[in-house]
């Protein structure tokens, strides 16, 4: 009789080994596609100044809308220095400042439309190739992080992991969403 | 056909492949049996009398199906061990340069750009990239046994002609090759035709020390004669076997590649673009290189080989998979204009 109840509490340990384990990996995985987000966005924000002067050599006029976009730049970039990954908080703010940039950002697609010395500089049509590709990163390592993060949430939210996940206080991690899906859609596209 | 999704398309194109495998597999296993038994069987008595009393030595024919089995598995895998799985030495072995730095020109950052791009997507590390230049046809290929010695090329033509959406979809074509890891299969495939020639030569070899009258010369002889018959012909049913496996990679790769950019017509529009060249007659490889491995590029080359022993699926078809109602009669192919 001892032993049968020795084998299943042995079974027992043996299975919330495997389920913490399994919750760890999931954590580790989407904390590591954040960082991929981190290193896109950066560059998102490092790209901003180049083209704030680039676009400014050419619509002088124009500096309220290019105040507001270098405004949105600093705004994201502080809310990227302090993010933590997955936290519900921290992600929306992100997703808000990112999604106010996005917009900022179109609003000077849409002036170069105005300015068509501006649209024929070889610079600005090295610049757009580069924004739009960085465009494209974001898009990816967000879409990338938000599938690590469905999976991660999946693990934690379900029978009976769920119980064991909250003896040792995992929490659910937030997908992180833009607020500028129009932003992205008036960009125009740039056609070498 | 009705509309298919891009899931369906993958998952049927993966059930064939399997098929496909199976049955190549147990095309090997048939010919071993038929040599082996070929080997084993002995008629007792008089054969020449009608007393059939058939005796098979079991032993043997364990021994001659081992055997033929490791002539096929030694052959083909030295093939792919010589061949090897390096992207970067087939890519510069088929004619293309390599570009790792900053070149200055705009449409091969572009194509630098979306490589990276599409990397992230398929959370694949970035492959190494490749240009095969004064090509001005539109083409592309992936080589590599796996993700982390794979390699991506596209033509000259390709950078010119297509436009940003378009290379896109054509590069992440070439990334779902690297993902499934078509590569190595077709490495494998062609080390197991190579197998199949061995045993034409062993064949050869048995012909010639068979017909030396020794005593069961006659019986040698006739190995020899089926080891050539069936080494051919497993040669050639493997080279439409890797064919058809071809095919459904091609679709399985269009597939995915949809699933990758979320945009099936901008892949469709290279077809297209293709299709329009292809017409002019203007889609052939400058490169001989090029020309042999018809078989790993983005769109197949000429319209020769049709047929069983096609490694790309027809044009139209790939298509009408993207866009269901693609009728070349009717909607035409597109003007080609140079980009730049």
């Amino acid at each position: 009789m001892e032993w049968v109840l020795l084998g299943i509490v042995g079974l027992l340990i043996l299975y919330v080994i495997i389920e913490y384990n399994k919750l760890v990996r999931h954590r580790n995985i989407f904390q590591n596609a954040f960082k991929q987000i981190d290193v896109t966005l950066k560059q998102r924000h490092d790209m901003i100044p180049q083209l704030v002067s680039t676009v400014k050599g050419y619509a002088k006029h124009e500096q309220e809308t290019l105040d507001g976009v270098i405004e949105a730049r600093n705004q994201a970039e502080k809310m990227r220095d302090q993010t933590d990954s997955g936290d519900a908080k921290s992600m929306l703010a992100l997703g808000q400042a990112e999604g106010v940039l996005g917009k900022a950002m179109g609003g000077i697609f849409a002036l170069s439309e105005a300015y068509p010395d501006l649209k024929a500089d070889g610079a600005f049509r090295d610049l757009m190739e580069q924004l739009t590709s960085i465009e494209n990163k974001v898009a990816a390592s967000r879409r990338g992080y938000n599938n690590t993060v469905l999976e991660y949430n999946n693990v934690l939210e379900t029978f009976p992991t769920n119980i064991l996940a909250n003896m040792f206080s995992f929490t659910r991690a937030s997908e992180l969403e833009f607020d500028d899906r129009e932003a992205i859609q008036d960009a125009p596209k740039v056609e070498f | 056909m009705a509309a298919t999704s891009s899931y369906q398309l993958g998952a049927n194109a993966r059930k064939q492949s399997r098929l496909m495998m199976t049955l190549f597999i147990f095309s090997v296993a048939l010919i071993a049996a038929v040599i082996a038994a070929l080997a084993s069987v002995r008629m007792t008595g008089d054969s020449i009398n009608q007393t059939e009393q058939i005796m098979v030595n079991w032993q043997l024919f364990g021994l001659v199906a081992a055997g033929v089995a490791t002539v096929i598995v030694l052959t083909s895998v030295w093939k792919i061990v010589t061949m090897g799985g390096d992207g970067a030495k087939v890519a510069q072995a088929l004619g293309a340069t390599d570009i790792n730095e900053i070149t200055g020109d705009p449409l091969v950052t572009r194509y630098q750009n979306i490589v990276e791009e599409v990397a992230l997507g398929a959370s694949i590390q970035t492959p190494q990239i490749f240009i095969i230049e004064n090509e001005p046809g539109i083409n592309a290929f992936a080589a590599g046994s796996s993700a982390d010695n794979a390699a991506i090329a596209v033509t000259r033509g390709a950078l010119t002609l297509l436009n940003r959406d378009e290379l896109t979809a054509v590069v992440a074509h070439e990334f779902a090759h690297i993902r499934n890891l078509d590569m190595r299969l077709n490495l494998r495939v062609i080390g197991l035709i190579h197998g199949l020639m061995a045993l034409y030569v062993v064949g050869r070899i048995l012909m010639h020390s068979g017909g030396r009258g020794r005593k069961g010369g006659a019986q040698i002889l006739l190995i020899g004669i089926a080891l050539i018959l069936l080494g051919l012909l497993g040669a050639f049913m493997g080279k439409i076997m890797q064919a058809a496996i071809s095919r459904q990679r091609e679709y399985l790769a269009d597939a995915d590649a949809t699933r990758y950019t979320g945009d099936p017509i901008a892949l469709a529009g290279a077809l297209k673009k293709i299709g329009a060249l292809s017409l002019q007659g203007a889609n052939k490889a400058k490169h001989d290189e090029l020309e042999e491995a018809r078989h790993m590029l983005f769109a197949e080359l000429s319209n020769k080989m049709s047929g069983m022993l096609s490694t790309h699926p027809p044009l139209v078809k790939r298509i009408q998979a993207l866009e269901p109602g693609f009728d070349p009669e009717i909607n035409g192919w597109p003007e080609i204009e140079n980009a730049q």
